[in-house]
């Protein structure tokens, strides 16, 4: 009995309190969100309160539980708004912007970490400092070049140029710090069998980097996959909005559908949140390995 | 001609000076177009209001068609007169051709509503402006440009007793612009001059001279000298064209003062209002009393000027460029690294359009005052210096009185500067600190299921963060918010979350802490796994206390991965744009408005494009300032531990 009492056994408790409160915390907003969403209504209210609630009925008020299940926002949401389509505007957006910023940003992270060439240090700086423009010094010369000069206003192409460059910097600082542990006699041993340049960097480093390739790859997806304000003055017809700029729409100004909100938001974030999760040790890593090096 | 001058010195310098010449031709010939197009509408403009004073002076018996006829007869350059009577929309006199064998007045036909539409905004405009003590014309005008003939579109209102009766158009036929021929020959005889002047200087071996106190290299040297020829030819020509532009000017203003002479006195009127065809203000109240009708002429040719500044300033840079022989090792540079700058290449050509020339362009915008209705304007009328700058920075207005009360002024600068602050020190402070006690918690190998708590707090970083901040904007929704209903069931009264600055700032900071603790903890965890425990062990074994160990062991171990992970995270939240933005939106009164969200509203609600650029360019300067500031410091701290 005494034992329970030792001070490293009430430290050990209030760790487990503080860490299960935290995770009550952490998981709270989302069961709301859930709950929102499985709930079939459009109210904010998890349950309609009585005129005048007794504790209990606050109580029953807060536990994220719907009151009735239903899949009718799931159902709403997909089929009778434009949902659908604007995750599909999203998916094409987030896609090509993958490919294309994960292309732009592993060439020249490898350029970065392999050659030595007059400017390297000053381009490397340049990226870090291009991480603090604001984005609202950007946005009118973007729309000036996009919209004005290139003429690629609810174009798919548009967005996906803004997007996968504007995430060059930090994904080429990750990339970079990935290559730079990649040991050269490596590479040196392939260019004694014969190789080519182009081999080494597409059928050696490429598949050795693949884990920084995939968080690279992650972080462009989400560039795109969660932008809003980019999106919304680019995308003027309500066919091409992006899913956050639906999302937007629905708890906007002029209306509160925070049961499409909920739903649509479950349906844009599972597929981040389980990326996320797959890949996040590698995020860590590779943020900490380009952070520190420099 | 010496064979040995033309190298490929003299070669760039030739390029560059013909270049530098197309570029003063093609800058000056914007200004010259609109010096040509200003003084014939001011031309059309007097007449027209000429016009329009003495229909409204005319006596009841007087036919208007006759007026008409009788003004077209007295000034050649009318194409054509139309009086329109707003009420009933009755054209009473036209000399157009296809109008002569009507009978007035007629009613207006339906092809013409576009005349009818811009009478109704004139209208407008007058009531308008009458309010703001402009008795006087109000003009439309708009410039008809076809390939040969130009003809202009003057449209002002008349009234009769002191009442907005109906408006009268004229179409004018503008004069044909006199065009110079002479460029070829002066830029050849410039070039000429330049080239005999250096050709001089080289002949004389200057470049030899020995500069032994300066240490300066012939390259250098003759970057120098290349610099200062260019620099006298291209003043010469610069100032030569604002001779012919002065030239201009003043036969503008005669022709125009020779004009308000020839009508009655009095019956022209001082002032117009100037709208565009699309009702809009022009912001150009056209006083066409001489000196201040000058003083618009002398704006346009500083306009006139700085451009010629801008342009000799970039071609110095390329001459010293090419001339110093950096060009050459450029390119030599290039060739050399050929492979890797291939691989930069796409990447780097990306960033240059989209990331830096946007940067530069917003820069640029920082120093004009544009806003929605002067985009179209040229840069060089825009341009007001560090005006923005000057009213962003040196605003100390803190305080303003409303009904008599001593409030704080939220849009002030500064105010928004102290909570941008507040809200980074904040929430960078409970981030790290939860994260750390988090972290330091589940490395204690004796908690179960540590992957589960590991998993299930990281998932707030995972999920987009304008959803969650949408979500706990709902969350804190007075009425039915969950926050509330929590506090009512502890018996307490029910918040209104965005109603005070204080309870509004929490908003923020416990969605942005939310967010933003999975983040430090993750990473601190992964600084805590590489420390050794044979550390522990032997401060153990030296008596080292919990505290102790904490304080000497974890603590600097932790620094190489905690303070990169700061420095990101204190820019994150200084810009963090979308919590405040959806959550809060600075409520209320634009109180919690951060930098980043106060730049996007001025930007985008009030429009006020210029002044939103001059602002984001403070906060990049801060940011700049704090990235600077702390690699120097982490640099010495590295030094000293």
């Amino acid at each position: 009995m005494n034992k329970l009492f030792e001070t490293e056994n009430i430290l050990l408790i209030i760790r487990y309190i503080f860490v299960i409160g935290m995770t009550i915390l952490s998981l709270y907003p989302i069961f709301w969100v859930l709950s929102l969403a499985f709930s079939g209504s459009q109210s904010l209210a998890i349950t309609e309160l009585p005129v005048d609630p007794s504790s209990w009925d606050r109580l029953r008020a807060i536990i994220p539980w719907p009151e009735n299940f239903s899949l009718q926002n799931f159902i709403d949401v997909l089929t009778e708004q434009q949902f659908g389509r604007w995750l599909l505007n999203s998916a094409i957006v987030a896609g090509i912007t993958t490919v294309f910023g994960v292309f732009l940003a592993s060439t020249s992270a490898y350029a970065f970490s392999r050659f030595r060439f007059p400017g390297r240090g000053f381009g490397m700086m340049t990226f870090l400092v291009s991480q603090m423009f604001p984005g609202t010094l950007m946005l009118i010369p973007l729309y000036v070049i996009i919209v004005g000069w290139l003429n690629l206003e609810n174009s798919y192409i548009g967005l996906v140029l803004v997007y996968s460059v504007t995430a060059i910097p930090f994904c080429v600082w990750m990339l970079k710090g990935y290559f730079d542990t990649i040991p050269k006699e490596i590479e040196e041993s392939a260019i004694m069998d014969g190789a080519s340049q182009a081999v080494i960097f597409w059928q050696i480093i490429v598949p050795l980097a693949k884990p920084a390739i995939a968080v690279t790859a992650l972080f462009s997806f989400m560039a795109g996959w969660n932008e809003f304000i980019l999106a919304s003055i680019f995308m003027s017809e309500e066919q091409l909005y992006t899913a956050p700029v639906g999302l937007k729409f629905f708890v906007g100004e002029h209306s509160s559908m925070w049961g499409y909100f909920a739903a649509g938001s479950v349906i844009v974030s599972a597929p981040v949140v389980f990326l996320f999760l797959y890949l996040q040790k590698y995020l860590i890593s590779g943020l900490t390995s380009g952070g520190v090096k420099g | 001609m010496n064979f040995q001058m033309i190298n490929s010195r003299t070669l760039s310098f030739i390029a560059l000076f013909s270049m530098a010449y197309i570029a003063f031709l093609y800058g000056s010939n914007d200004s010259f177009i609109r010096l040509y197009q200003q003084s014939e509408m001011d031309k059309a403009v007097i007449l027209s209001g000429s016009m329009a004073k003495k229909l409204s002076n005319i006596s009841a018996t007087e036919s208007l068609q006759d007026l008409a006829i009788n003004l077209k007869a007295k000034n050649s350059n009318v194409l054509d007169i139309k009086i329109l009577k707003l009420s009933g929309a009755k054209i009473v006199a036209s000399t157009h051709i296809g109008d002569m064998d009507k009978s007035f007045p007629f009613r207006l036909p339906k092809d013409q509503k576009p005349f009818f539409d811009e009478a109704k905004q004139i209208k407008a405009a007058y009531k308008k402006a009458l309010i703001g003590q402009f008795l006087n014309p109000i003009i439309s005008y708009e410039w008809l440009d076809n390939n040969s003939v130009n003809t202009l579109k003057v449209i002002s209102p008349y009234t009769v007793n002191g009442r907005f009766t109906g408006v009268l158009q004229l179409n004018v036929l503008t004069e044909p612009r006199a065009t110079q021929a002479h460029y070829f020959t002066d830029w050849l005889v410039l070039l000429v001059v330049a080239l005999a002047l250096l050709h001089l200087i080289e002949k004389k071996q200057l470049n030899n001279i020995r500069f032994t106190y300066f240490n300066v290299t012939k390259n250098t040297l003759n970057s120098c000298l290349y610099s200062v020829v260019f620099l006298i030819v291209s003043l010469l020509i610069c100032f030569q064209l604002v001779q012919e532009f002065k030239a201009e000017q003043s036969t503008a203003i005669e022709a125009i003062t020779a004009l308000m002479r020839t009508i009655e006195s009095g019956s022209a009127s001082t002032q117009a209002l100037w709208i565009d065809r699309y009702g809009q203000d022009m912001q150009r109240l056209n006083t066409l009393s001489q000196p201040v009708y000058l003083q618009s002429m002398a704006t346009n040719l500083h306009g006139l000027m700085a451009k010629y500044a801008v342009h000799i300033l970039f071609a110095l840079v390329l001459m010293v460029f090419f001339i110093s022989g950096s060009a050459a090792r450029t390119r030599q540079a290039f060739k050399e690294n050929r492979q890797a700058y291939m691989y930069v290449m796409p990447a780097m050509l990306g960033m240059l359009v989209l990331v830096f020339f946007p940067f530069g362009y917003g820069v640029l915008l920082s120093f004009t005052d544009t806003t929605m209705f002067n985009e179209s304007l040229p840069f060089s009328e825009r341009f007001i210096g560090l005006d923005n700058y000057l009213s962003i920075l040196g605003g100390f207005n803190l305080f303003k009185e409303l009904d008599g009360q001593t409030i704080v002024n939220y849009e002030n600068f500064y105010w928004t500067l102290f909570i941008t602050i507040c809200w980074t020190v904040s929430n960078v402070v409970f981030a790290v600190g939860l994260g750390l006690l988090l972290a330091l918690a589940l490395n204690d190998s004796r908690i179960k299921f540590r992957w589960f708590f590991r998993v299930v707090l990281i998932l707030p970083w995972a999920i987009p963060n304008y959803i969650t901040a949408l979500v706990w904007k709902g969350m804190f929704h007075q009425q039915f918010g969950v926050i509330n209903q929590v506090i009512q069931m502890f018996g307490f009264e029910p918040i209104d979350w965005f109603g005070s600055v204080f309870t509004s700032f929490l908003t923020g900071l416990t969605t942005n802490v939310w967010l933003g603790f999975p983040f430090m903890m993750v990473v601190i965890l992964g600084g805590l796994q590489s420390i050794s425990t044979d550390m522990y062990e032997a401060a153990r074994i030296d008596g080292a206390n919990r505290w102790q160990q904490f304080k000497y062991i974890t603590l600097p171990s932790l620094k190489p991965t905690l303070i990169p992970a700061i420095i990101l995270s204190v820019v994150w939240t200084f810009n963090m744009f979308n919590v405040i933005y959806l959550v809060s939106a600075g409520e209320p009164a634009g109180a919690n408005e951060i930098l980043i969200t106060q730049a996007y509203k001025i930007g985008f609600e009030k429009m006020q494009y210029a002044y939103a650029a001059a602002y984001s360019v403070v906060i990049f300067m801060i940011l700049l300032v704090y990235g600077v500031f702390q690699n120097k410091v982490s640099k010495v701290t590295d030094m000293n531990s």
